[in-house]
């Protein structure tokens, strides 16, 4: 069963040479990245709600499996969706 | 250097897609330190040409396309394929497989039979394709079966060194796996894997405009495009270390596309061998043929074989047989002699005028010889360019001519050039607009109001912010504004010929792709004149010119009128009443010297030869103004001030123009008197100064110029003068033989205004849209010349116009809302008997009830006595389809009140596009004239300096870009013109009203030039 929420939230990500996602605080508490499975990328709605994001699935340290993205107009990372 | 190559790029050129021109995507390979680039547009090569011409910094040009395939398994499912060439063999399949594709679909689609790639295969190297390649299709439903079978397809037909598996990673959720299913496929098979990032743009910035494209192209909103549009911006012209990063896994797919590149080595280059040989009689060579034929033209035209003469045939013609072009002239030869054994006017203008054998074989109008014309603007040993020959038809038959080189030659060996429509101020705004969600009103009422036709400028304009108000400052607004900026110029769709055609003694497919055009059996090549002839492509423009038309029609009215045949063949240029009425400038309909700016200048010009004509046309230009060379010459006619020559060596070739520099003939002449240039060295020179990019070469000239000029004797600092006039007006000079074709036009129209006004105002009207002036302009200066217009009559009129005792009677083409079949049907019907009533001619010719209002409206049933209402009603209960009894009405009373003249005046011009009646402003006149509102006769008599008011009817609008934001109006009334200029600030002021208002009231100062009058508007109101 996966959780989603709805709307995602703010975490703090540390990154490597290549923009790659090293690390992340979420909720008081750091997780650092095992293995990035996936990552994509979207461009959407420029013309009135602007979406530009850069995905990645990760699994952590922490055995959180879960969805990040990358807020490319504002450079915020959020927290999409959690794997239970 | 970068060790990617990009291998499938989209321009421009895959229309409504591509977002890039074809310059800025090789501007940004070069960035990126690309050593090459291809592009591969979709079943197009349309960008070719630019695409090789723009490579020079440095990335090499590689050719190809992106194939759309149909296969017999799956015929919804079209699949691409990357195809690029390797050499020639490559270009030729290349082309051949595009016209296939082309030729296979609906016009603007292609669809390419999947087998016929095994015939056109060699010379090809093969990409798998995009994810709508068939093999990557096959392999993101799981389907590998199929994705092999589809790959062994293509590697038996390309070979296995000659097919690669494309990989693209636009980071979407699946490209990784995609990816690496695709290169276990091609190890398994053997063959190589190679990275492309399917290019539409070359910045990343510009996917917005790609996703607009696609909108355009889908007919729908952005809001509702959906998965239409790309998923996000990743389509952009990547470098190297982005693309590293892409295929960290796959190096291989990036050293791949170096080793692909290198092998495509195929250089575009053309020659004229690819002309057909041209059938002579008796197995004479083209060169012999030729020569006799130029016998047998000085014979028909009655010119001395003296040894001047000959000299120059015998010139002419060998420079034409060593530069391969004597099948060339026969064939243009045989065209000409079809239209004039057909009765089909024609002439040749441009550059072929300077060509004595042009003239000879009936080609061009003028005697080269005569007016000191120079061959080698048109041809010579030393220019390794193709020569320009365009001739103007009768524009009403010239399809008949297009169809004889059609049928001479065959369709699979000749076509027409193509063009493309671009995106302009107008069309952008409201395509664009659509696709941001604009409403339609509003975007139609700001386009309405544009003033700029380049849509780069739609963020300046005045009517923008006028129409919009406070909206302006919305977002979307700014959008629209950028998108339109960045879409200008960019081409929309293929257009229409425009007369340019191609014909190859191969078939054509081999060398160039052909496709459908809209017209039936019409087939246009890929490329447009301009690339045609960078390409070294001979082609012969087969123009409609309407002026040709209405002389045509005059000489047939003259002959039916009174059965006297002119010979415009032998009409002597010497009549001393012909050059009054230009001097006049009673130039309306008069061929290229009826505009305001001919009529500001003519009088003080005073022709009185032929010269003096191709003076006029030449003199009277946006670029002699701007180059300030109108008004020396004026000043040195008129005596004001004494015609000098910067050194007597140029006194022979100046001498005819006063000193100033005016035909683009006079700098190779001076170059040659001064400087020792050789004829094709001078036309070199003249091409540098008028191209854009040129100072290196012109500093070479310049060098060349002053030494030739020091051999002979002239002191530097004249010679460096001199060249700096020839720098100063070389880029505006004009070609006098083209001046010189057109002149003869000027003349044979004028002729005919002077001595058969009639048969020639009648022709003009029937030959509308023409020349400068509407319909009802000329309507009124026939009146003004005596000549009443007659409106249509359902007995008296005909099919056009007719000339009816001192009259024109207008025909019932000329009624809005009748084509040429209601036209026909009311001739023929007319044969049996004169209409009697409405009811017997709807009877009779049984025309939509639409086009019978029209023609009531238009006044042309007014002769059975009954009012125009009155007409209308009846029609309105007449019954008179096939299948129903004929029913007659019973009078009643009706009583309508009566209409209004103005009312009138005003559906007759919507009905006829013009009035004959009184001049509309004599209905204000007695109104005007009590506030001191002056008409066009008593302005004429106001002193310079006076501040007066005047009114009229807008006629003329005119904006030239040399102007300096200057604008000139012309007011027309009942009794000619009045010429008003207004200046930035006062067209700002009172724009709306400038803008919009078709009857204005102007006050302002009167000025003089000579015996021409204008009128500096201060402030300006609509009269209502």
């Amino acid at each position: 069963m996966t959780r989603l929420w709805e709307v995602s939230e703010l975490i703090a990500m540390e990154v490597d040479a290549t923009g790659a996602p090293l690390r992340f605080r979420w909720r008081e508490q750091v997780h650092p990245v095992e293995h990035i499975g996936k990552r994509w990328r979207v461009d959407l709605g420029w013309w009135h709600v602007h979406i530009w994001r850069e995905h990645y699935k990760l699994a952590t340290e922490t055995g959180l499996l879960v969805i990040v993205y990358r807020d490319l107009l504002t450079g915020q990372w959020y927290l999409q969706r959690l794997y239970d | 250097m970068a060790n990617y190559i990009e291998l499938h790029c989209h321009s421009y050129f895959s229309l409504l897609d591509g977002a890039s021109s074809p310059e800025d995507l090789l501007a940004r390979a070069g960035e990126l330190g690309m050593s090459a680039l291809a592009l591969t547009d979709h079943d197009a090569v349309y960008g070719a040409v630019r695409f090789v011409q723009a490579a020079q910094s440095g990335v090499r040009p590689i050719l190809g396309a992106e194939l759309t395939l149909q296969s017999k398994q799956s015929d919804e499912q079209l699949h691409h394929l990357t195809l690029l060439v390797e050499n020639d063999i490559g270009w030729r399949n290349l082309c051949q497989l595009i016209t296939l594709a082309r030729h296979n679909a609906p016009k603007g689609e292609a669809r390419l039979p999947l087998e016929l790639l095994r015939e056109h295969a060699e010379g090809l190297i093969a990409l798998s394709g995009c994810s709508q390649g068939g093999i990557p299709a096959a392999l993101r439903r799981g389907d590998t079966a199929t994705a092999q079978a589809i790959l062994h397809q293509y590697v038996g037909w390309f070979g296995q060194k000659h097919f690669f598996i494309e990989l693209q990673n636009h980071l979407l959720p699946h490209d990784d796996m995609l990816n690496t299913r695709l290169v276990t496929l091609a190890e398994a098979a053997g063959v190589g894997y190679v990275a492309t990032n399917n290019v539409h743009y070359a910045t990343q910035d510009r996917h917005r405009l790609q996703d607009v494209l696609v909108c355009i192209r889908h007919n729908t909103s952005l809001d509702e495009a959906g998965h239409r549009l790309r998923p996000n911006s990743e389509y952009f012209l990547k470098s190297g270390d982005e693309m590293a990063l892409l295929f960290s896994d796959y190096p291989q797919a990036l050293t791949n596309t170096r080793h692909i590149a290198e092998r495509c080595q195929f250089e575009l280059s053309f020659g004229l061998q690819s002309l057909p040989t041209f059938p002579t009689p008796d197995n004479l060579s083209a060169h012999a043929y030729l020569e006799a034929l130029c016998h047998t033209g000085l014979h028909n035209k009655r010119i001395e074989p003296s040894a001047n003469v000959l000299g120059q045939l015998d010139h002419e013609l060998a420079v034409i047989e060593r530069s391969q072009l004597s099948n060339y002239f026969l064939i243009v030869w045989d065209i000409v002699h079809f239209a004039r054994s057909n009765g089909i006017l024609c002439q040749g203008r441009g550059s072929a005028a300077n060509s004595l054998v042009a003239y000879l074989l009936a080609i061009s109008p003028v005697n080269p010889l005569e007016h000191k014309l120079v061959f080698e603007r048109f041809l010579s040993d030393e220019r390794q360019v193709v020569p320009d020959i365009d001739i103007d038809f009768d524009a009403a038959r010239r399809e008949d001519v297009i169809q004889y080189v059609y049928q001479k030659y065959g369709v699979e060996q000749a076509a027409m050039a193509c063009t493309f429509v671009t995106f302009r101020a107008r069309s952008a705004l409201r395509d664009v607009g659509k696709v941001l969600g604009l409403p339609p009103e509003l975007l139609e009422r700001t386009s309405g109001s544009l003033d700029t036709y380049k849509a780069g400028r739609i963020g300046d304009a005045a009517a923008f912010r006028e129409v919009l108000g406070e909206r302006s400052a919305a977002r979307v607004w700014g959008q629209l504004t950028e998108l339109c900026t960045q879409i200008d110029g960019f081409p929309r769709h293929l257009g229409i010929h425009n007369g340019g055609m191609v014909i190859m003694g191969v078939p054509l497919a081999q060398r160039l792709p052909t496709e459908p055009a809209t017209m039936k059996d019409r087939y246009v090549v890929q490329w447009d004149k301009d690339s045609l002839e960078a390409a070294g492509l001979v082609k012969i423009d087969i123009l409609g010119l309407r002026m040709l038309s209405a002389i045509s029609d005059s000489l047939q009215m003259v002959k039916a009128a009174g059965g006297q045949i002119l010979d415009f063949d032998h009409l002597p240029f010497d009549d001393a009443a012909v050059y009054e009425l230009v001097s006049r400038a009673d130039t309306i309909g008069v061929f290229q010297v009826e505009s305001r700016a001919q009529a500001q200048v003519l009088p003080r010009l005073r022709s009185r030869t032929f010269n003096d004509l191709i003076v006029s046309i030449s003199l009277i230009r946006p670029g002699p103004v701007q180059g300030d060379m109108v008004h020396p010459y004026l000043r040195r006619r008129l005596g004001i001030e004494p015609v000098r020559y910067p050194h007597p060596l140029l006194q022979p070739a100046l001498e005819e123009t006063l000193g100033v520099v005016l035909f683009q003939e006079q700098v190779l002449k001076v170059a040659r008197d001064l400087a020792g240039f050789t004829a094709g060295q001078g036309e070199q020179l003249r091409r540098a100064l008028g191209a854009k990019r040129a100072s290196e070469e012109i500093e070479r000239f310049h060098a060349a110029f002053l030494e030739g000029a020091q051999a002979n004797g002239v002191e530097q600092i004249i010679a460096s003068g001199v060249f700096d006039t020839l720098r100063a007006f070389g880029g505006y000079s004009f070609p006098k033989s083209h001046a010189a074709a057109f002149a003869v036009l000027v003349y044979q129209s004028a002729w005919l205004k002077r001595y058969h006004p009639q048969a020639f105002y009648a022709a003009l009207l029937d030959n509308q849209p023409m020349g400068f002036w509407s319909p009802a302009v000329i309507v009124n200066d026939a009146k003004r010349h005596g000549i009443d217009v007659l409106p249509v009559d359902i007995n008296l009129s005909g099919a056009g116009c007719q000339i009816e005792g001192t009259s024109i009677r207008l025909g019932y083409s000329h009624v809005k809302g009748l084509g040429d079949a209601a036209v026909e049907k009311i001739v023929s019907a007319k044969v049996d008997d004169r209409f009697t009533d409405l009811s017997d001619f709807c009877r009779r010719t049984r025309l939509p009830r639409r086009q019978v209002e029209n023609l009531i409206l238009a006044g042309a049933m007014d002769v059975w006595g009954r009012t125009r209402r009155k007409l209308i009603w009846e029609l309105g209960k007449l019954s008179y389809r096939e299948d129903e009894l004929e029913l007659n009405f019973p009078e009643d009373d009706v009583n309508f009140p009566p209409v209004s003249t103005l009312e009138i005046m005003g559906i007759e011009y919507e009905m006829l596009g013009l009035s004959l009646r009184n001049h509309l402003m004599s209905m204000y006149r007695s109104h005007l004239t009590s506030q001191g509102i002056l008409d066009s006769g008593k302005l004429e008599q106001c002193s310079v300096g006076s501040n007066v008011q005047v009114a009229g009817l807008v006629v003329v609008h005119q904006a030239p870009p040399t102007a300096k934001g200057h604008r000139f109006i012309t007011l027309e009334d009942e009794y000619g013109f009045i010429n008003v200029v207004v200046r930035p600030d006062i067209y700002a002021r009172y724009r709306k009203v400038w803008r919009e208002m078709p009857l204005l009231v102007v006050s302002g100062e009167v000025q003089k030039q000579g015996q021409v009058t204008n009128l500096v508007a201060a402030a300006v109101s609509a009269l209502s």
